[in-house]
């Protein structure tokens, strides 16, 4: 059939989009790298040969930089992706349940304590999950009589605002010298502190987006409403806070490593919709794969345009906002309803 | 295919909204609900659906009580169609026809050649095979409804209940999923629905279940029970019914209007 060509050829463009991503942004830099250069200096790595100043700084910087940009990405479109489809609506981005929010505030606070790096990412992970977690425990107390999804998202709206004052708060008591401007910098986004052990967050992004993937074609039928979902013969409740879980664990993993970063988990959804439609099947590896060269490409961008380098939500969001009105001015009955 | 035995339905305990009703509806009869906005009608149908704890009283689906099904189970007993809906994303009609596949699936597979190929069967009997690759979201009332039926029919049950199947629809696709009603109910199928109109029930229906104020509930054949005494106490106005006699095969049937001054 045509259309069974017509998906091969997506499939294979979407997989190779990524991968060629990955070599461009390897291979640009202050010090451009040739192939040749690339794979000597991946051989050394794992066999252990000696390298020498570019090589290192290959394998040590950029490398598990870019890497790292590719998880972010995945796991910020994942997350928001799921999310726009589990509470009904276009618009959601990873940040709607406080996530986000309590990671920054994780961040700032531990910034102003004077943690160490890994103290930083601790304590920014922990932030989000412990934002997400108090939403769901408020969502319970109410929930007695009808448990709705409105209820949820108002939730998730006060506790990531209570966490944003937190962080005003911190910011606001912050020595203004030195922490003030690493908590703004921080929250900003940026990767170019990455180091070769910030990849253990693999492990964490692993199985969130296994279970994902699993899930995702139940994503869909969510995505109709709960008593509809219910009639279809779905769990609503057990998917709904699996699916909650694994995104809030992504969004907070993403954010510990690389700050604040917006708009990716809104609009990579919707343009990986406008490529292979709304079915969660593909939807879901698309805007993985498209979410994470699209980060790639951001992040070379921040370390390029510059000699000091752009905080990452500044250009997501100068490439976002055009983007989005794109969607708007093009979109059909049911872009947003 | 369904006993309700001394229900009554509510969110609160303080407050019931419907009941206490008993009644029976049998395999392969057609039975239409009616009553007046606001008596509970909804109410009646999310708690024979499971969406809402009867306050008291007992129902039973397909011989068994309902609180021994798992959702999973449930849906392969009973299928829901609901009023037609636009859905936030634009899926193709095929994707939410294969939803219906759901309840007969592995817990976590996707729907693969069988499912999509299911799908399409009732798409087509349905009549609407033609819009398969269309967006839901893009097809007109009439057929959202169609499609909606079709995916009930993939959830491969042969019991469905219908919310106001015909709200919202123009007069030729009104007769046309009556159309369908009757087909289906010839093919073996149970369907319960709501409806605001009697004629639907003269048209198409074995069965009424009438719901009124002041716990009026009354369950029997459409000539017997939609009277013009009894319309007037379910609704307060005066109609009139009378008989015609169908071109095409000669059959009796009656009709309903209300007097309007």
């Amino acid at each position: 059939m045509m259309n069974e060509k017509k998906s091969v050829w997506q499939s294979v463009f979407l997989l190779l989009l990524p991968i060629i991503a990955f070599i461009v942004s390897i291979s640009i830099g202050r010090y451009p790298v040739s192939a040749d250069q690339l794979f000597s200096s991946l051989y050394a790595q794992f066999c252990g040969a000696e390298m020498d100043v570019a090589q290192l700084a290959l394998v040590r910087v950029r490398l598990p930089r870019s890497i790292l940009a590719m998880i972010v990405g995945a796991a910020l479109s994942l997350s928001g992706a799921v999310y726009q489809g589990l509470f009904k609506n276009p618009v959601v981005s990873p940040d709607i349940l406080g996530a986000t929010s309590g990671a920054s505030f994780g961040a700032a606070l531990s910034i102003l304590l004077g943690a160490s790096a890994a103290g930083i990412q601790l304590f920014s992970f922990l932030g989000g999950i412990i934002a997400v977690a108090l939403v769901a425990g408020m969502n319970c107390i109410i929930a007695k009589r009808g448990r709705s999804i409105v209820n949820l998202i108002l939730c998730g709206m006060l506790i990531a605002s209570l966490f944003n004052a937190f962080v005003s708060l911190t910011k606001f008591v912050a020595d203004t010298e030195t922490k003030l401007p690493s908590i703004t910098f921080w929250l900003m986004g940026s990767l170019s502190s990455t180091l070769l052990k910030d990849l253990h967050v693999f492990w964490l992004f692993l199985p969130a987006c296994i279970v994902l993937m699993l899930v995702r074609w139940k994503v869909n039928i969510l995505s109709l409403g709960d008593d509809e979902a219910k009639m279809l013969g779905v769990h609503v409740h057990f998917y709904r806070w699996i699916i909650i879980a694994c995104a809030t664990l992504l969004t907070s993993l993403s954010v510990s490593v690389s700050g604040n970063i917006g708009w990716i988990g809104l609009v990579v959804p919707h343009f990986s919709r406008m490529l292979v439609g709304s079915n969660y099947g593909k939807l879901l590896p698309a805007s993985m794969l498209l979410g994470s060269a699209f980060m790639l490409l951001v992040d070379t961008a921040a370390r390029m345009l510059h000699t000091v380098e752009i905080p990452l939500s500044i250009i997501t969001a100068i490439i976002g906002a055009p983007f989005f009105f794109f969607l708007l001015a093009r979109s059909k009955k049911g872009f947003i309803s | 295919m369904i006993q309700v035995e001394n229900l009554v339905c509510g969110y609160a305990p303080e407050k019931p909204v419907i009941g206490p009703l008993s009644f029976e509806i049998k395999k392969g009869e057609v039975v239409c609900l009616i009553g007046p906005n606001g008596i509970g009608k909804t109410t009646l149908f999310k708690t024979i659906l499971g969406l809402l704890k009867p306050l008291s009283g007992a129902i039973a689906v397909g011989g068994k009580d309902y609180y021994s099904y798992s959702a999973k189970e449930f849906a392969r007993t009973v299928a829901y169609v609901p009023q037609s809906h636009v859905p936030p994303f634009p899926y193709s009609v095929r994707d939410v026809v294969v939803m219906g596949c759901n309840p007969n699936m592995h817990e976590l597979s996707s729907p693969g050649k069988a499912e999509f190929a299911f799908a399409d069967e009732k798409l087509a009997m349905m009549g609407i095979g033609h819009l398969a690759e269309r967006d839901y979201t893009e097809v007109s009332g009439g057929e959202r409804q169609m499609v909606m039926v079709a995916r009930a029919l993939a959830q491969n049950t042969n019991l469905l209940i219908m919310d106001e199947p015909t709200t919202h629809l123009d007069y030729g696709n009104e007769a046309r999923v009556l159309g369908q009603v009757k087909r289906l109910s010839s093919m073996g199928y149970t369907i319960v629905m709501i409806t605001h109109v009697p004629n639907h029930a003269f048209l198409c229906a074995d069965k009424v279940l009438a719901v009124g104020k002041d716990n009026y509930c009354s369950m029997g054949a459409p000539d017997d029970i939609l009277t013009e005494e009894a319309l007037y106490a379910l609704y307060g106005i005066d109609v009139q019914i009378s008989e015609i006699s169908m071109k095409r095969d000669q059959r009796k049937i009656k009709i309903c209007l209300p007097t309007i001054i």
